[in-house]
C-alpha cells in the first residue's frame, strides 16, 4: 500500500508530507550519476519518474513490488493526460482541483482503486482548463516517443469533452512505431540489430465500440514457429520474436486469423508490444574513414547512405560522434548545393554533430571533418574518434513490414463512419557505427 | 511559488467560458483570507452556480499553496449543504484537510457527511463515506462504525469498496473498537463478492488488518476461486491475486500443474507487475524441483526480455530497471544459460540512464559463456574506451567477473586486459590493476603475462587509493618476478610520506615486509626506514601497532617471520561476493519486491513494525521447504502475533538484556579481583585471545587476507615471546603508546581483558598459564567430545573412582553455575548437568582426549560457604588422569586459591 503520492516540480507542489518531499528532492539532486527509479531512505521507499520536468513520486514503507507502484504512477500520468489534454507543469497547476479529484478516485488510503479513464469518468465533476501549446511539440504520445511527426491538434483534446459535445469528431488513431537498434562494426557489418515495436491507439470513438484489428496474414510469433529454422527470416513473412498485449486485447483469433479483438479503454493505450531480433534491411548505412593527414591532423570522411525507397524520407537526422580529448579545432566540409545541412563542434562535450533536415531515400551524403590536435599524437587519438551514432525518424515507413490490414469498428448505428488514422513511424533507438 | 501570470490567455473552452477564467494562483497578502470570508458569505445565496464554484475553488487554491484558510471552516460547512456535486467535492476536500485543527467544528461536518451517506446518488454516498472515514480525531469512531456497517451492505459496489477501505481506516484509528465489530468476518465474506474491486479491496484490507499475523489466511477455495476469474481483475488486482497465489502450496502435483496452466498466458501480459507476479508463482511452485524450475526459466526468458525492451522503447526506464534487476537475480541464480543466447539485449545503448547500463553490464558478465565470450569480450572492450569513465571502469570489473567465473576461458580473456594497460588512460589502468589483483589471487600463474606491463606502469597512471593498494599488493606478492618492484614500492612509499591514507600505508607496510623476505638486500633499507617513520611519526594507533608488531616479529625470529609471511600461498577458488548463496536465496524468496532491486534482504531496509509484519508473512508461509532456512535465520526474536504481546516480548527482552549486563558485571568484578593475584606473576598472563582477533581483523582488512590465517599460529608458537608483545598491543589500543619497548612486564590493569576473555568462547590458556608452564603436563582435549547423557551415566556407573581432590576456593568471588561452565568450556571441559543447592554448586563435567581415546568424567562441588572445591574424577584413561587434573586447575584458573 502506498503512503504518499506527490507531484513535484521546481515550482508546483501539490500535497502532502513536506519533509518527505524534501528528503526526496535532496536525495535525487545530489545523487552521483542518474538516481535509480526507486531508493530507500530511513525506512521510506521512494519511487519516481520524471516526465516533462515534473517528478511523479510515490512512497511506501512496505516491501512492495516495484512494478506494481511504477504501473500506478504511469497510469496516473496517462489519466491526467487524458483529462488535461497535455501534461506539463502549467496544465497541472491550472487543473489542480481536477488532479485532486482524479487522485482521490485512483488511490484510496494507498490502495489502487478505479484505474481507467472511463471508470473514473462518472465520478469526476471538474472540467479541464485547457492550455495553449506553446510550440508544436509532441502531444499524442509525449511519454511514448519524443517524435515530431504529425502533431494533430485533434489529439490534444481532453477526453472529458467527448461525451457532452455533439459536434465532436468520431475518430480513432492507430500508430505503428518501430524503434531500431543497430550496431555496425567499422567494416559496416551489422553486429547487433533489433526492432522494438508498438501498436498504439487513441480512441475518441463514442460508446467505446469493440474493435477488430487485423494484421498481415504472414505474421509469425516466435522463431521456433517460423519454420525456416536457423533463426533467419523466412522469406515473405514477418517473424516476431515475442510480443505482449494490453489487458483489453482478446488474442483468441490472433494465431489463426491475426486478428486482435479490442475493447478499447478511453484515451491512449498500447495494444501490443513486439520485438524482432536479427537482420533486417537497415534504413541507413554509415561508412566512416579516418585518415592521418599529419601528426597533428586527422580527417574523418563520413558517408551516410539511405537505403530505403526514394518515395520516403527521413527527418530530424542527426549524426553525432565524439572527437579526441586533444582536439583544438574542428572544421567541416558540408555537402555543397544541398539545403538543410549543418555541422557543429561542441567543445565542452567533445562532440561533433551533423544535422540533416530531410534525408531522401536512396541518397548518399558525405561529410568531411578535419580535426586539429594539440599534440602530435594522431595515431593514439585516432581511437578516440567515434563511435558514430545516428538519430532519425522516417514517417510512413516501417522496417518490419508488420501491417494493419484493416480496422473494423463494430457498431449498430447507421452512418457510423468514424475516421480511422493509421500511421507508421520508424525511429532510431540506438543506431551506432563503431570506427 | 510564482504567480501564474495571465492564465486567461491560455484558457479556452472551460466551464466558465463566458467569464474570464478565475485567477487562482495570484499572490495574496494577509487580509485576503478575510476578504474571502466575506466573499463566501456574500456569494452563498447567489444563483449563479459558477460564481459560487469559483469562490470555493479559490479557497482550495489557497489551501494548496499552504496558506492557512482554516478560519473559513464554518462558512465552508455551511456551503456544503448544496446539491452541486462539483462544489461538494471541493468543500469535502477542504473540510477533511482542516478537520484535525478544527475538531469542534468538524463535528458539524460529520453531520453533513452522515446525511450524505444516505443520499440516493451512489456517487455522493461513496464520496461522503470516503470523506467521513478520512477524518482522523478522537471521538469520530462512533459515527464511523455505523456508516461503514451500512456501506458494507450497500447495493452499490462503489460504496461497498469505499466502505472496505473505510474498515482499514477505522482499524488504524482504534484497534480496540475494531475488535468489537464483526467487520473482519464481513470482509472475509466480501472476498467472494461478484465485483472485482470489492474482492481486491477486501483482500487488501484483511492483509493490512491482520498484518501482524501474516495477512489473510490463504485457503484452497479462495485461491481457486480467485484464479478462475483472474481475468475479471485489472492489472493491480491480478498482481495482488498472483502475490497471494505465490504463498499458496498446492495439495497435489496435479493442482500445481493446473495452476501453472491457468497462469501461463499471464506471461503475455504487457504489465510487468503481472508478468513478474506470475513468474514468482511459477518459481515458488517449482522451488523444490530443479528440472521443473529450469523449464520455468526457459519459459520466462522471452517474456522478460520483451518487457525489458518494450519499456525501453517507451522510455519507461523505471520499469525496465525493475525487470533487469529481476533478470540479474535470475542469471546469478542459475538461469544464466537460459539468457546466454540473448546476450545482445544486454549491450548498452548510449542514451540509457547509468543505472540501466550498470545492470546490463553485470548481467553480461554472468551470461558470458564459451559460446558467446568472443562477442561479449569485444563489446566490453569497446566500452572501456567509452567517454564515460564510470562505464569504462564497470566494464573492466566485468572482465574480472568473467575471468573468475569462466576458468577455462580465463587465460584468453585476461590477455585482453593487457591492451587496457597500454591504453594509458589513468582510470582504465587503475581499474585494470584492481581487477588484476583479484584475478591473480585465483590464477597465480597469470603473473608471467603481466610482468612487462607492471614494470612499465608509470605511477601517475594509478589514481585512487584502491588502485594503489592493489598495485602495492601485487608488488609485494609477486615482487620476485617483477625486477623493479623494490624501487616502485619505494617510490610509492615516498609519495605516501604523510601517511594520509591509513589503508594504503598499511598495505604498503605489508607489501614491503613481504618483499623483504624475497629481495632482502634491496628492501632492507626501505623496510627499515618505513618501520621507523611509521613508529615515530604516525598517530594512527592501528598502523603504528602494526609496524611495532612487525618490528618485534623480526627481532624475535626472522626465520619464523618469514614462515608466517611467505608461507604457502593458497589459491582462492571462489570469492565470497560472487558466491553469496544465502543472500540470493533470500532474494529469490522475496522475488518481485524491492529487495531484488536494492539487492538486499528486506530486513536491511524495512523498519520496526513493517519489518515484523514482513517476517510474520514469511514465518506463516515459508517455514517449510526450500526457504525454511532463510526464514528461520532472519526471524530470530520473532515478534508475537499481537502488538500488545509483541510489546510484552520486547519488555522481556529488555529484562533479559539487563540480566546479561548484570552477569557481565559479575564477571567484570570477578575478573578484576582475581587479577590482583595474577598480576604479580607475570604480565604475560594477561595474554588473551582478544588481541589475536584484533590483529587478524586489522590484517584482513588492510592486506591481501592471507596473512590473517597465520595469526593464531604466531600465538601458539610464541606463547612466551609473543604473549607480552600482544598484550601490549591490546592495552595500547586503549592507552597511549609506551615508547619503552623493554618494559614488557609493567603491571597493567587487565580488568577489561579478563571480562572479555571470560565471555569469549575461544580456546586459550590465559588463566594460570604460569602454573601450566611449571608442571607442563596437560592433556590435549577435543572440542567435540562424543558423549551423551546416557553414555555419561553408563560410564559413571561403570568406572571406578580415579581421583578425589579438594581445593580451596577464593572467598571474595561469588559466581554462578553458568560462569563456571563457560570458564571450563574454554578449556574443552564441558558440562553435562549443573545445579545449585543453597551455597553449593554441583556439576557433572566431561571431556575427551583429542584422539578420542579416553573420557574424563567429573563430579564437582563448589561450596561457596566453606570455599572448598571437591571434585571426583573418573576416567577410562587413568594413565593421564593426573595430567587431566592440570587441565582442570587451569580451567578453574584464578577461582582457585593459589
Amino acid at each position: 500500500m502506498l503512503s504518499q503520492f506527490f507531484i513535484l516540480s521546481a515550482r508546483v507542489r501539490l500535497d502532502l508530507g513536506r519533509e518527505t518531499s524534501e528528503i526526496f528532492f535532496r536525495k535525487v539532486k545530489f545523487w552521483k550519476g542518474d538516481p535509480p527509479p526507486c531508493f530507500t531512505v530511513e525506512g521510506i521507499n521512494f519511487f519516481y519518474t520524471k516526465k516533462f520536468g515534473i517528478f511523479f513520486v510515490a512512497t511506501t514503507k512496505h516491501n512492495v513490488s516495484p512494478s506494481f507502484v511504477m504501473d500506478i504512477l504511469y497510469r496516473m500520468m496517462k489519466v491526467f493526460r487524458d483529462y488535461c489534454g497535455v501534461l506539463n507543469e502549467e496544465s497541472i497547476r491550472k487543473n489542480f482541483v481536477l488532479i485532486y479529484e482524479i487522485i482521490d478516485e485512483i488511490i484510496d488510503y494507498g490502495h489502487p482503486q478505479l484505474m481507467t479513464t472511463e471508470n473514473i469518468k462518472q465520478f469526476i465533476v471538474n472540467e479541464a482548463i485547457l492550455i495553449q501549446q506553446k510550440q508544436q511539440t509532441s502531444n499524442f504520445r509525449p511519454n511514448i516517443f519524443s517524435s515530431n511527426t504529425i502533431p494533430s491538434t485533434a489529439i490534444q483534446r481532453p477526453l472529458s469533452q467527448i461525451t457532452d459535445k455533439k459536434n465532436m469528431k468520431n475518430e480513432i488513431f492507430v500508430d505503428i512505431f518501430e524503434k531500431l537498434t543497430v550496431l555496425f562494426n567499422a567494416n559496416g557489418f551489422v553486429i547487433n540489430s533489433s526492432i522494438d515495436g508498438v501498436i498504439q491507439m487513441k480512441s475518441y470513438l463514442q460508446g467505446n465500440p469493440e474493435l477488430r484489428l487485423v494484421l498481415n496474414d504472414d505474421l509469425v510469433v516466435g522463431r521456433a514457429n517460423a519454420g525456416g529454422g536457423g533463426g533467419g527470416q523466412v522469406v515473405g513473412s514477418v517473424v516476431l520474436d515475442d510480443c505482449n498485449f494490453h489487458e483489453c486485447v482478446d488474442v483468441r483469433d490472433f494465431e489463426a486469423m491475426k486478428t486482435l479483438t479490442i475493447n478499447p479503454p478511453d484515451g491512449e493505450f498500447l495494444v501490443m508490444n513486439y520485438r524482432i531480433n536479427g537482420d533486417y534491411a537497415t534504413p541507413f548505412r554509415i561508412y566512416p574513414f579516418i585518415d592521418e593527414i599529419s601528426q597533428y591532423k586527422l580527417q574523418l570522411t563520413l558517408k551516410v547512405r539511405a537505403t530505403f525507397p526514394p518515395d520516403h524520407f527521413a527527418t530530424q537526422v542527426l549524426v553525432k560522434f565524439p572527437v579526441p580529448r586533444q582536439t583544438t579545432n574542428v572544421t567541416f566540409e558540408i555537402p555543397k548545393g544541398i539545403q538543410g545541412h549543418s555541422a557543429e563542434y561542441k567543445q565542452t562535450e567533445q562532440l561533433t554533430e551533423w544535422a540533416i533536415k530531410k534525408f531522401q531515400g536512396g541518397v548518399e551524403h558525405t561529410l568531411i571533418v578535419k580535426i586539429t590536435l594539440k599534440n602530435p599524437t594522431a595515431t593514439e587519438c585516432r581511437k578516440e574518434i567515434g563511435p558514430v551514432s545516428m538519430n532519425f525518424e522516417i514517417p510512413m515507413y516501417n522496417v518490419s513490414n508488420l501491417q494493419v490490414k484493416y480496422l473494423k469498428i463494430a457498431s449498430t448505428q447507421k452512418n457510423y463512419n468514424p475516421y480511422r488514422w493509421v500511421r507508421y513511424v520508424t525511429q532510431s533507438s540506438s543506431y551506432v557505427c563503431r570506427t | 511559488m510564482n504567480p501564474a501570470g495571465n492564465i486567461g490567455s491560455g484558457a479556452a473552452g472551460s466551464s466558465a467560458s463566458t467569464l474570464p477564467p478565475p485567477q487562482f494562483f495570484v499572490d495574496h497578502k494577509k487580509g485576503e483570507v478575510n476578504e474571502l470570508k466575506q466573499l463566501l458569505r456574500a456569494v452563498s445565496l447567489d444563483k449563479d452556480i459558477n460564481k459560487r464554484r469559483d469562490v470555493i475553488k479559490k479557497v482550495i487554491a489557497y489551501m494548496t499553496l499552504g496558506i492557512d484558510v482554516s478560519r473559513l471552516y464554518p462558512e465552508m460547512v455551511k456551503a456544503s449543504m448544496t446539491d452541486d456535486v462539483v462544489m461538494k467535492k471541493m468543500i469535502y476536500l477542504y473540510l477533511i484537510n482542516y478537520a484535525e485543527q478544527n475538531q469542534e467544528l468538524a463535528i458539524l461536518a460529520i453531520n453533513t457527511f452522515l446525511m450524505d451517506c444516505k443520499q440516493q446518488n451512489h456517487k455522493i454516498r461513496g464520496l461522503a463515506l470516503r470523506s467521513l472515514c478520512s477524518l482522523r480525531f478522537e471521538g469520530v469512531q462512533q459515527y464511523l462504525q455505523q456508516a461503514i456497517q451500512e456501506g458494507l451492505n450497500d447495493v452499490d459496489p462503489y460504496v461497498k469498496k469505499t466502505a472496505i477501505i473505510g474498515c482499514v481506516k477505522f482499524y488504524h484509528m482504534s484497534k480496540k473498537d475494531f475488535k468489537k465489530t464483526d467487520f473482519l468476518d464481513t470482509l472475509y465474506k466480501l472476498t467472494k463478492d461478484h465485483d472485482a474491486l470489492v474482492v481486491i479491496n477486501a483482500i487488501e484490507a484483511i492483509n493490512e488488518i491482520r498484518a501482524n499475523k501474516g495477512g489473510i489466511d490463504i485457503q484452497r477455495p479462495l485461491v481457486i476461486h480467485l484464479l478462475n476469474r483472474i481475468k475479471d481483475f485489472n492489472e493491480w488486482g491480478q498482481s495482488i491475486i498472483l502475490d497471494l497465489t505465490s504463498k499458496y502450496t498446492p495439495s497435489t502435483q496435479e493442482e500445481m500443474y493446473d495452476i501453472m496452466n491457468l497462469l501461463e498466458d499471464r506471461f503475455k501480459h504487457a504489465s510487468s507487475s503481472v508478468v513478474l507476479g506470475a513468474v514468482k508463482v511459477f518459481l515458488h511452485l517449482t522451488k523444490d524441483d530443479e528440472i521443473l524450475c529450469r523449464q520455468v526459466f526457459e519459459r520466462l526468458q522471452a517474456p522478460l526480455i520483451t518487457l525489458m525492451t518494450s519499456s525501453e522503447t517507451t522510455e519507461s526506464y523505471e520499469v525496465s530497471f525493475n525487470v533487469l534487476s529481476h533478470i540479474h537475480l535470475l542469471v546469478v541464480k542459475g538461469a544464466n544459460q537460459v539468457f546466454e543466447s540473448e546476450y545482445k539485449h544486454f549491450f548498452i545503448k548510449y542514451d540509457e540512464p547509468s543505472y540501466i547500463k550498470n545492470l546490463k553490464l553485470e548481467i553480461l558478465a554472468y551470461v558470458a559463456s564459451p559460446n558467446n565470450i568472443q562477442e561479449i569480450v569485444n563489446e566490453l572492450s569497446e566500452y572501456v574506451t567509452d567517454v564515460n569513465a564510470e562505464i569504462a571502469k564497470k566494464s573492466i570489473k566485468c572482465f574480472g567477473t568473467i575471468i573468475i567465473r569462466l576458468t577455462k576461458m580465463s587465460k584468453t580473456v585476461a590477455a585482453q586486459l593487457r591492451n587496457f594497460l597500454s591504453l594509458r588512460i589513468s582510470y582504465v589502468t587503475t581499474e585494470t590493476v584492481i581487477v588484476l589483483k583479484d584475478i591473480l589471487r585465483k590464477y597465480r600463474n597469470f603473473i608471467d603475462d603481466f610482468i612487462p606491463f607492471f614494470s612499465k606502469i608509470s605511477l601517475d597512471q594509478i589514481i585512487e587509493v584502491e588502485g594503489k593498494c592493489a598495485y602495492a599488493w601485487i608488488l609485494g606478492e609477486f615482487g620476485e618476478s617483477i625486477d623493479e618492484s623494490p624501487y616502485i614500492l619505494e617510490k610509492m612509499i615516498e609519495e605516501q610520506k604523510e601517511f594520509n591514507s591509513v589503508k594504503l600505508s598499511g598495505v604498503l607496510l605489508t607489501a614491503t615486509f613481504k618483499l623483504f623476505f624475497k629481495r632482502a638486500p634491496e628492501v632492507q633499507r626501505i623496510l627499515g626506514s618505513l618501520l621507523e617513520s611509521l613508529i615515530k611519526n604516525v598517530n594512527e594507533t592501528d598502523l603504528k601497532q602494526r609496524a611495532v608488531f612487525y618490528f618485534r616479529l623480526l627481532k624475535t625470529d626472522v626465520g619464523l617471520a618469514e614462515k608466517i609471511v611467505t608461507g604457502s600461498q593458497e589459491k582462492i577458488h571462489e570469492f565470497y561476493e560472487d558466491k553469496n548463496e544465502e543472500l540470493r536465496e533470500r532474494l529469490f524468496l522475496e522475488f518481485n519486491s524491492l529487495s531484488v532491486v536494492y539487492q538486499k534482504p528486506s530486513e536491511r531496509f524495512l523498519k520496526d513494525q513493517i519489518l515484523r509484519q514482513a517476517q510474520a508473512i514469511e514465518k506463516k508461509y515459508y517455514s517449510k521447504g526450500r526457504w525454511a532456512k532463510s526464514v528461520r535465520e532472519r526471524t530470530v526474536g520473532q515478534p508475537d502475533d499481537d502488538e500488545e504481546q509483541a510489546e510484552a516480548t520486547n519488555k522481556i527482552k529488555v529484562t533479559e538484556q539487563q540480566q546479561t549486563v548484570a552477569s557481565l558485571d559479575d564477571l567484570l568484578d570477578f575478573g578484576g579481583s582475581s587479577s590482583q593475584s595474577n598480576i604479580t606473576q607475570n604480565s604475560s598472563n594477561t595474554n588473551t585471545t582478544q588481541p589475536i582477533d584484533l590483529l587478524g581483523d586489522l590484517d584482513l582488512g588492510a592486506s591481501s587476507g592471507n596473512m590473517g590465517g597465520y595469526q593464531p599460529q604466531v600465538l601458539q608458537n610464541n606463547n612466551n615471546v609473543g604473549g607480552g608483545l600482544i598484550s601490549d598491543d591490546l592495552i595500547n589500543t586503549t592507552a597511549a603508546y609506551n615508547q619503552n619497548m623493554q618494559k614488557q612486564s609493567v603491571p597493567k590493569q587487565p580488568t577489561v581483558n579478563y571480562a572479555l576473555d571470560s565471555l569469549s568462547g575461544f580456546d586459550n590458556n590465559m588463566f594460570g598459564l604460569g602454573k601450566a608452564q611449571q608442571t607442563n603436563q596437560l592433556v590435549e582435549l577435543t572440542p567435540t567430545p562424543d558423549i551423551d547423557s546416557e553414555r555419561f551415566q553408563q560410564l559413571w556407573m561403570q568406572l571406578p573412582e580415579c581421583q578425589n581432590i579438594q581445593k580451596p576456593l577464593r572467598q571474595d568471588v561469588i559466581f554462578q553455575c553458568s560462569d563456571v561452565e563457560q570458564l571450563l568450556a574454554q578449556h574443552r571441559i564441558y558440562c553435562m548437568a549443573s545445579g545449585q543447592i543453597g551455597n553449593e554448586l554441583k556439576f557433572f563435567f566431561y571431556a575427551q582426549l583429542m584422539d578420542k581415546s579416553g573420557y574424563f568424567l567429573l563430579e564437582t562441588l563448589l561450596n561457596q560457604q566453606t570455599s572448598v572445591l571437591t571434585s571426583n574424577l573418573k576416567t577410562t584413561r587413568t594413565d593421564v588422569g593426573l595430567a587431566f587434573l592440570n587441565n582442570l586447575y587451569k580451567g578453574f584458573g584464578t577461582l582457585l586459591l593459589q
